[in-house]
């Protein structure tokens, strides 16, 4: 797949998700200074950006971890509060931090669900909360074969998982309970050759049910195959927004280091 | 297989050569792990032959070669079983990454508490709430240092460790109190032979289990020791969660204190002096992980088995109660260093 994955988007499309003149500083640093981004329905949008950019700063911002010192943030167009992440998973964001979100004791099928248990019904259910592990197991099973994840049994730990298993069992995650966003801060960064390329395909196949992805990585040709725009942070700005079809990585790395500033968005 | 689009896939050679040094420590990691780390895997199952073994060793060391005899065992089974009871809490403090060192003075203090509203004259149920209050109040003192203030757990229970034993000897003036003769039946009694401490250990700790197995709460506190981040992420409520165990902890530690006082037929100040010190090890011997996120009641139950067994069978044998406390202090210290090579090899 060349350029531009999954869905392209309709030019005139609204924005499914935007931040509008957000700002956040961390004591003296100011890790954001009057940020824009603009994610259209169904596209996969690259952040990148030299490290302390401020990419991890902007996606907890837009999935409630933080909260921005100026600017709003807007999801189809209504402005929205999201004072926790709770509240963004409310919202149907999902997101996949950068440390693997996974807890290593709990199984595969647990850590889909964890904090959004099923439990089960009828008169006991109602007495006592009991989480229906049956449930559970057979949703996870459904949901990771039809992201063509093979990942064993889902009812074995996550720690006996490799890096690669772990990493897609929290973009999983993200994808079975995110109804519209899914936000990935460097899903790939800590996989080898091969386990990436698989994280590939399934970004691939996240994109392909409609889900709208923010996508942060440093490996430039994944952003490349993957992305359809390509928004670019330089120091806590934005250095400029550029469709991937139309530019190349020399361009993205100048934008990227100061090299090439752009005047227009 | 990770995700993966085309399962025949071809072996990739460059990728292979690449891997290979990585690939020969893994393998001898996995060497280490089948080897000596299969005991260290399953930790109760190398408990469990700690017990059998020193059964038999005390058999033949005790004079009257009376170790393994059914009623030496129930006697030694009740001897610990408020430890064991305690240690239930204690381990699920632990399995959220936090410790509770305050629960010897609360053995004393819930007992005292009893023992006095009862010698006052006021009713068992009374005496029963007084002490099982102070337990729930010392937990949620306890807690809140943690959660809310946000002190390391270590430090705050050892400081609770001393206020609690300090209003304990103030409360009592030093003095030993008595429950009323009927009280004693309590801790004393027994159903179908088996004493009543014992029971409600056992029921306890199999009412925990399905708690922790089977319920979100339950489960969401191995999931607090094992990434109290993620947790906090995907909305649980750490803070809650931690809370509850330090509040269960000191209940379960008054449930201890209570049955010890009556099946002593008294309470002193000192009563559960240094148990904190056997609630810990008993759950790091039964595979509880200091690190959070590990371990079963079950293991911790025969992890204070262990603990019974080793003070109960020395002295039998008549050794003296200061080798006791030195022998029981280095199963503690092997058993903690046996949890972190678990957690290395884990790692690895
Ligand atoms: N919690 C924090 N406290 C203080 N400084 C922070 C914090 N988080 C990020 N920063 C700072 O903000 C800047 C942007 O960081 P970050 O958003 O993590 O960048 P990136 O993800 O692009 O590498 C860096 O200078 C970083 O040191
Ligand atoms: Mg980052």
């Amino acid at each position: 797949m060349g350029g531009g994955g999954g869905l392209m988007p309709a030019a005139t499309a609204s924005p499914v998700l935007e931040a509008r003149g957000v700002s956040k500083a961390f004591g003296h640093v100011q890790a954001l200074s009057k940020v824009d981004l603009d994610l259209l329905p169904g596209e996969v949008l690259g952040l990148v950006g030299d490290n302390g950019a401020g990419k991890s700063t902007l996606i907890k911002i837009l999935s409630g971890v933080l909260q921005p010192d100026v600017g709003e943030v807007l999801i189809d167009g209504r402005r929205v509060h999201m004072g926790s992440p709770v509240a963004a998973q409310a919202l149907g964001i999902e997101t996949v931090y950068q440390d693997l979100a996974v807890v290593p004791m709990l199984d595969v099928a647990e850590n889909l669900f964890l904090g959004r248990e099923e439990r089960i019904g009828g008169r006991f259910g109602r007495l006592l909360p009991i989480v229906n592990r049956r449930s559970m197991q057979r949703q996870a099973r459904e949901q990771l074969n039809s992201l063509n994840i093979g990942l064993g049994s889902v009812r074995q730990k996550v720690e006996t998982l490799s890096g690669g298993q772990r990493q897609a069992v929290a973009v999983s995650r993200a994808v079975v309970f995110g109804r519209h966003i899914v936000i990935l801060d460097e899903p790939t960064a800590a996989l080898g050759v091969r386990e990436s390329k698989a994280m590939q395909e399934l970004i691939q196949a996240i994109n392909g049910r409609g889900l709208s992805v923010v996508l942060i990585s440093h490996n430039m040709p994944q952003v490349f195959e993957l992305t359809t725009r390509i928004l670019i942070l330089r120091a806590g700005q934005r250095a400029g927004v550029v469709r991937t079809a139309e530019t190349n990585m020399e361009q993205v790395v100048r934008l990227m280091t100061g090299a090439e500033i752009q005047t227009a968005a | 297989m990770t995700p993966s689009g085309s399962a025949s896939e071809p072996e990739d050679a460059p990728l292979e050569s690449e891997d290979a040094p990585g690939r020969e420590v893994s393998r001898f990691r996995r060497v280490l792990k089948l080897s000596g780390a299969g005991l260290l895997a399953v930790p109760w199952i190398g408990v469990l032959i700690g017990i059998v073994v020193l059964g038999v060793l005390f058999n033949s060391t005790s004079p009257c070669h009376c170790f393994m005899t059914s009623s030496n065992l129930l006697t030694t089974a009740q001897e610990f079983s408020y430890v064991g009871i305690a240690a239930l809490g204690g381990a699920m403090v632990i399995m959220t990454k936090g410790i509770d060192l305050s629960v010897g003075s609360n053995i004393s203090l819930s007992g005292l508490l009893a023992a006095a509203v009862m010698a006052d004259g006021h009713g068992t149920a009374l005496a029963l709430l007084a002490g099982l209050g102070v337990g729930i109040g010392v937990g949620l003192v306890n807690g809140f240092l943690v959660t809310v203030v946000g002190m390391q757990p270590f430090i705050a229970t050892l400081g609770m460790l001393s206020v609690v034993g300090g209003a304990a000897v103030a409360y009592s003036q030093g003095f030993t109190l008595y429950p009323p003769q009927s009280f004693d039946s309590l801790g004393q009694g027994t159903i179908l032979g088996v004493p009543n401490p014992v029971v409600v250990m056992i029921g306890l700790a199999i009412a925990l289990t399905l708690f922790l197995r089977y319920t979100p709460l339950g489960r969401h506190i191995y999931a607090v020791g094992g990434n109290e981040d993620a947790c906090r992420l995907l909305g649980i409520r750490v803070r809650r969660v931690k809370m509850f165990t330090y509040a269960l902890a000191g209940l379960l530690g008054s449930v201890g204190g209570i049955l010890l006082m009556s099946f002593l037929g008294s309470a002193n100040p000192s009563q559960g002096l240094g148990d904190e010190l056997n609630v810990i090890a008993a759950a790091v011997i039964g595979g509880v992980s200091l690190f959070g996120g590990q371990g079963t009641l079950f293991g911790t139950l025969l992890g204070a088995t262990l603990v019974g067994e080793i003070s109960d069978g020395l002295t039998l044998a008549q050794v003296p109660g200061y080798w006791t406390e030195m022998i029981v202090g280095c199963v503690i210290l092997t058993a903690i260093g046996v949890d972190q090579l678990r957690r290395r090899l884990r790692r690895g």
